[in-house]
């Protein structure tokens, strides 16, 4: 396990003055953040640009030094001790650098191998079978500056695989890929927690992305965790509500708006069509659905059609970031 | 051992095909040594041989003497050039973001600093050995003799520049200003090292500085063995190309160490 | 085009003052010094102050302190112009912004005039630091012409802004700095003749060297500013050197538009 207590990064930035001096003012990037990340999960790094989440990565990964607080990856202190760590963990971002252009696919990784300790014969051996699970088999022995952005990315991934990491830091990882990519690469993470036991954390800005992998999610805001837990119950924490959507037939509209109002619901709206009534109304997240159709069997209506709409990931982190702000 | 030779083994490899895979590079790496090789030869044209006078005369006595001084001063700028190239090269690791991909392996620090200059170095070992070939044919070959002293010349080099390069490319990764310190490292250097001027003609301090760089006593050692027969003649240059080697490997390990943490620190690992 | 020239000084300065404080003019400054004084010391301390006739000859006075320097800061000058032109296109290319200059309407001129100028404000400061330790080490540097100087420079100005457009293009074609930057400046520095006079070449590379504008320049520079030689004594000269300096301009200029087309075309940049 991965267990991050009270990080704290600040940095100091100088601000120009045309001619004049220079300001230097200090910025806390990371304000006293916990988590923790298990063997076998995908943990999310959730929040807004500048929120903190490419500085504690870069922090859980030793590239960058905590001011204070500690950070302990299966027994070893991470901070004093960077050196330790590093065999057991590699980081993947989005973007195009850490790659050698003018060096093949495979050549990227043989390198990297290298220098991770394994030999020759290993290394190219490892370097194949990467590239096959991230589908570069046919461009392993093209130069890097001649990749798509979605396979030097593809590329960046099987580097980040090279050293087999216990755990692995994912900053952005499907940045500006194409879906049929993204979805290859949210696939092959969800085996690499799931089959291979490895602790994730990822980053990203795609909602339905954190929604489909991750177990748990932090939400972060100006360096501090605002909210964490599952996806289900940041949906319950944020108060965002669910959106219910009915088509009715046999019922009476003036009976109708009695009847739903007694349930407590929110900005009901009934409209009629051809025989049919719709209904539109809101309703927190622990609302008993069985309510519903009791009010409907109570009016002697027919359901025809019965839909609802959760609130969406990025409702619920808009909400709760809106609430701290 | 092992992983020591890897990393050597996988720097050749990538510094090869990211920088010298391009046959004009090849071609560049013949071409501007025999370019410098003219600017220190004609550049004592204005003079007269044989009126010299003070420490350095042996070197300019007749035009055998100058042409051996000169030569060797070339070879000596050429292993040097190398060196702080092979640093100024692992800067672009800092703009690639590859500098963060290779601090992020547990890769061991001197090995890795080792192993660039050594990579770098042995990709112009071809260079290299025409250099030292020409020399030996140069100063009269005088059978196996010649031979063995152009060998140890080479050692003296190879020792001074991986232990010089490991030094060069720690101070290198300290300062975002790589322009300033190339050029600090570049002429200064090899002004104090005697390439162009015999180090035992420059006043006191400059000499001191100059017995500081590994390459000085080396170059003097090469060139006293051309000159005189004999490149191990005064100890004196023997013991300050060791301690000068040690020293500038040690503190270029610590350098690392210490930049590396400083980078953490600062969170400067990819900025450039 | 003004305002390109403007901004593009502006831009440099601003980006060496954050992150390459000293570097610009430092560097430049002890790539010049180092060489006068290991010339100072050789002069001075290994060859008793003197010269050979050959010198005397082949220069035409016996100032070599005097013709040292003066070349030296010529160097310093065209190398920190050729450098800074010659590599402001493909630098631009590796940050991936080529495709979007290329784009804008900017005059291309404009844009590589600001970086001449720029470098040229640039070694003003080590320029006269380089003279004053000249003049410091005992060399004879009083300008005789002054005139004839100015007009020099306007010419060196001409001669290696056209020289620095034929290596950006170079640069640019080739996608390689390494080879240009370090074999390029070299052989300039040899056959301009910054160290020695050209007449100590052999014949067939001495023709190579009276082909650059660089190395006519400099001979003008030293004739006027060492012994008082002005267009008026040298009418030839100028007027070849003054053509040589503009064919290299047009040659920079038409190369420049040829290899942006190349660029713009090519996809994979």
């Amino acid at each position: 396990m991965i267990e991050a207590t009270q990080l704290v990064r600040r940095f100091v930035v100088k601000k120009s003055r045309q001619f004049r001096s220079v300001v230097q003012e200090e910025i806390t990037a990371v304000d006293g953040v916990n988590l923790n990340i298990e063997r076998g999960e995908i943990v999310a790094l959730l929040g807004m640009n500048g929120a903190g989440k490419t500085t504690t990565i870069k922090m859980l990964s030793t590239l960058l030094k905590p001011t204070s607080g500690t950070i302990a990856m299966d027994g070893i202190d991470v901070v004093s001790q960077p050196s330790l760590a590093r065999p057991l963990i590699n980081m993947v971002a989005g973007g195009e650098k850490m790659l050698y252009w003018r060096l093949t696919g495979k050549e990227n990784l043989v390198y990297f191998a290298r220098l991770y300790g394994y030999g020759g014969h290993e290394a190219a051996q490892r370097a194949i079978k990467l590239l096959g699970m991230v589908g570069l088999s046919e461009a392993a022995d093209l130069a890097v500056e001649r990749y798509s952005k979605g396979m030097k990315q593809r590329l960046q991934v099987a580097r980040g695989l090279i050293n087999d990491p216990r755990y692995l830091f994912l900053d952005e990882p499907t940045l500006g890929l194409d879906a049929p990519i993204a979805r290859e690469i949210r696939n092959l993470v969800r085996e690499l927690a799931r089959e291979h036991n490895r602790g994730i954390l990822l980053t990203s800005h795609y909602m339905a992305e954190v929604e489909e992998l991750s177990d748990r999610i932090y939400l972060l805001h100006r360096g501090r965790i605002i909210q964490q837990g599952k996806p289900e119950q940041l949906r319950v924490l944020s108060g965002e509500q669910v959106k219910y959507n009915l088509t009715l037939s046999g019922v009476n509209a003036a009976n109708l708006d009695n009847c739903f109002r007694d349930l407590g619901v929110n900005g009901l709206k009934v409209t009629q069509a051809e025989g049919t009534t719709h209904v539109e109304f809101n309703a927190p997240q622990e609302f008993p659905q069985e309510h519903i159709f009791r009010a409907v069997t109570a009016l002697d209506a027919d359901i025809v059609d019965f839909r609802t709409l959760e609130p969406s990931l990025e409702d619920v982190v808009v909400a709760l970031v809106g609430e701290t702000a | 051992m092992t992983v020591f030779l890897r990393i050597i083994s996988a720097e050749m490899t990538k510094q090869q095909r990211q920088l010298f895979a391009d046959k004009r590079v090849f071609f560049s790496l013949l071409l501007w040594p025999l370019l410098l090789l003219m600017s220190s030869y004609y550049m004592f044209k204005p003079f007269s041989l044989g009126a010299t006078t003070g420490t350095g005369k042996v070197f300019f006595a007749d035009q055998h003497a100058l042409t051996v001084f000169v030569l060797t001063g070339q070879l000596g700028y050429t292993f040097m050039y190398a060196m702080t190239e092979s640093a100024w090269r692992l800067t672009w690791e800092r703009w690639m973001g590859t500098l963060e991909a290779i601090i992020l392996t547990p890769v061991s620090r001197l090995a890795f600093l080792v192993g660039e200059s050594l990579a770098f170095l042995l990709q112009g070992v071809w260079m290299y050995t025409v250099m030292f070939s020409v020399l030996v044919l140069f100063s009269g070959y005088q059978g196996l003799e010649t031979v063995y002293i152009g060998l140890a010349g080479l050692g003296f080099m190879v020792l001074a520049s991986i232990s010089w390069g490991t030094l060069m490319n720690s101070l290198f990764l300290l300062s975002r200003d790589v322009g300033l310190m190339f050029q600090l490292f570049q002429d200064p250097v090899n002004f104090f090292a005697g390439i162009q001027v015999p180090v035992t003609v420059l006043p006191l301090l400059a000499r001191a500085i100059g017995i500081a760089i590994p390459l000085t006593s080396a170059l003097q050692m090469v060139r006293l063995g051309f000159v005189t027969g004999n490149p191990f003649a005064a100890t004196t240059w023997i013991i300050s190309l060791l301690l000068s080697s040690v020293a500038a490997i040690t503190v270029g390990w610590r350098i690392m160490a210490w930049a590396e943490d400083r980078a953490r620190t600062d969170g400067t690992l990819s900025f450039y | 085009m003004w305002s390109t020239i403007l901004s593009v000084i502006w831009q440099r300065f601003n980006v060496s003052r954050r992150a390459y404080p000293w570097s610009e003019i430092g560097g430049n400054l002890l790539a010049a010094v180092v060489p006068f004084l290991a010339g100072w010391i050789l002069l001075r301390f290994v060859f008793g102050g003197r010269v050979d006739n050959s010198f005397t000859q082949e220069s035409g006075g016996t100032n070599y302190l005097g013709f040292l320097a003066i070349g030296l800061a010529t160097y310093m000058n065209m190398t920190g112009v050729l450098l800074a032109v010659g590599r402001s296109l493909i630098t631009e290319q590796r940050e991936g912004t080529l495709d979007a200059l290329f784009l804008t309407p900017v005059s291309r001129i404009g844009y590589t005039l600001g970086y001449t100028f720029y470098q040229l404000l640039l070694q003003v400061p080590p320029t006269i630091a380089l003279f004053v330790i000249a003049w410091l080490s005992g060399a004879q540097i009083q300008v005789l012409a002054p005139g004839a100087v100015l007009v020099n420079l306007v010419m060196a100005v001409i001669g290696f802004y056209g020289m620095s457009l034929v290596l950006a293009s170079v640069m640019l074609a080739i996608r390689e700095t390494f080879i240009t930057q370090n074999t390029l400046t070299t052989a300039l520095y040899v056959f301009s003749g910054i160290l020695f006079p050209v007449g100590y070449l052999p014949k067939p590379l001495r023709f190579l060297s009276e082909g650059l504008p660089s190395t006519r320049i400099l001979h003008l520079l030293r004739n006027a500013w060492l012994y008082g030689l002005g267009p008026r004594d040298l009418p030839a000269d100028y007027a070849l050197t003054a053509m040589v300096a503009l064919g290299f301009l047009l040659l920079g200029i038409w190369l420049l538009r040829h290899v942006e087309r190349l660029a713009l075309a090519d996809m994979t940049w």
